[in-house]
């Protein structure tokens, strides 16, 4: 999980509640082990659909729609091998994807991305998921409060067939949600979310070490903290 | 059960099929939704796409976007060996997203 960034007034992803857009973007590179095969794409789309099925399944009120908008790009610049930011890796791909999608450059252009993804799509809110090979900083991270995303196709040790569940777990820093395993470093404290929820289940304070829950490990399950968090109608 | 359907014209869809579309949980563009099988089977123009013949019936009316959103439907698992299954984020060994 990255720190929140700076937002415009109207923010892309307040709650998950009603139609969200997301700009999924799957990002190659010309290189052969920077190339994500017809098939891994389908893996990746099959994944997301995994994951974002079980964030609207598990909407009290069954309110929720993801709405797809997927653009599978090749860009031909160099992979970054050193670096010490998160921008330093994710930058040159990236502002690449972007230009080809009619953007600006930076995470400005993320930005732009997806209120016109909003606009388009007719949508509540709005985020961009960028998947590739690249080599990142991390294999997987997100905004609090988005507007983006990214995850390495290998997906570490979780593997690219569990992809769902990290997904799933990002698209929750997206709308507000905290980590709540322990080397987070989380505390029980704090106001997440729209509803400006403590973060109650964190491993590192709560009776017991906390309950199952998609922010905390590595299940299909949902915690009372992370559905506040998540800003679901009826929560 | 929630069940993949495409709507070929969307724009000619009466304003009720409209709104039982409206609780799709996912949807590619306005033509491929995701809704439970009794919303889907209440939509007189919708194919729902539950077999894979299905989908290659529908397949040259769909576009590049549309195809691989299908596919990916088709692809899905639902049991699949998972390394680290329930385990926190953070257990040694494992990288926390």
């Amino acid at each position: 999980m990255q720190g929140a960034e700076a937002g415009a007034a109207v923010p892309l992803s307040a709650r998950m509640t009603g139609r969200i857009a997301l700009g999924l973007v799957i990002v190659s590179g010309t290189a052969p082990h920077l190339r994500i095969t017809p098939t891994e794409q389908t893996l990746i789309v099959s994944e997301v659909q995994a994951g974002l099925s079980f964030l609207a399944d598990r909407a009290p009120n069954r309110d929720v729609t993801f709405v797809h908008e997927i653009s599978v790009l090749t860009v031909s610049v160099p992979e970054v091998t050193s670096g010490t930011t998160y921008e330093d890796f994710e930058a040159p791909w990236r502002d690449a994807a972007l230009h080809q999608l009619g953007q600006p450059r930076g995470l400005a252009g993320t930005e732009r991305y997806a209120r016109a993804l909003r606009t388009k799509l007719s949508t509540n809110w709005a985020y961009v998921a960028f998947f590739t090979k690249y080599r990142l900083k991390h294999f997987g991270y997100a905004a609090i409060g988005g507007p983006r995303l990214a995850m390495h196709y290998e997906n570490d040790g979780w593997g690219p067939n569990q992809i769902d569940r990290v997904f799933a777990h990002e698209t929750g820093h997206i709308f507000g949600a905290p980590d709540e395993y322990a080397s987070s470093n989380c505390n029980c404290g704090g106001s997440w979310g729209s509803f400006g929820k403590p973060n109650a289940n964190c491993a590192v304070c709560a009776p017991g070490g906390g309950v199952s829950c998609i922010m905390r490990s590595n299940e299909w399950a949902m915690c009372p903290s992370t559905r506040f968090h998540f800003g679901y109608t009826g929560a | 059960m929630d069940v993949l359907i495409f709507i070929e014209r969307p724009e000619a869809e009466p304003s009720q099929s409209r709104q039982t579309v409206a609780h799709a949980i996912q949807s590619a563009g306005d033509r491929l939704h995701v809704l439970t099988e009794a919303e889907a089977k209440t939509l007189p123009n919708a194919r729902l796409l539950v077999k894979r013949q299905d989908l290659e019936a529908a397949r040259m009316a769909m576009s590049d976007q549309e195809r691989l959103f299908a596919e990916a439907w088709f692809a899905r698992k639902t049991d699949k060996d998972r390394t680290g299954a329930s385990l926190p984020w953070d257990t040694p060994g494992y990288e926390a997203p």
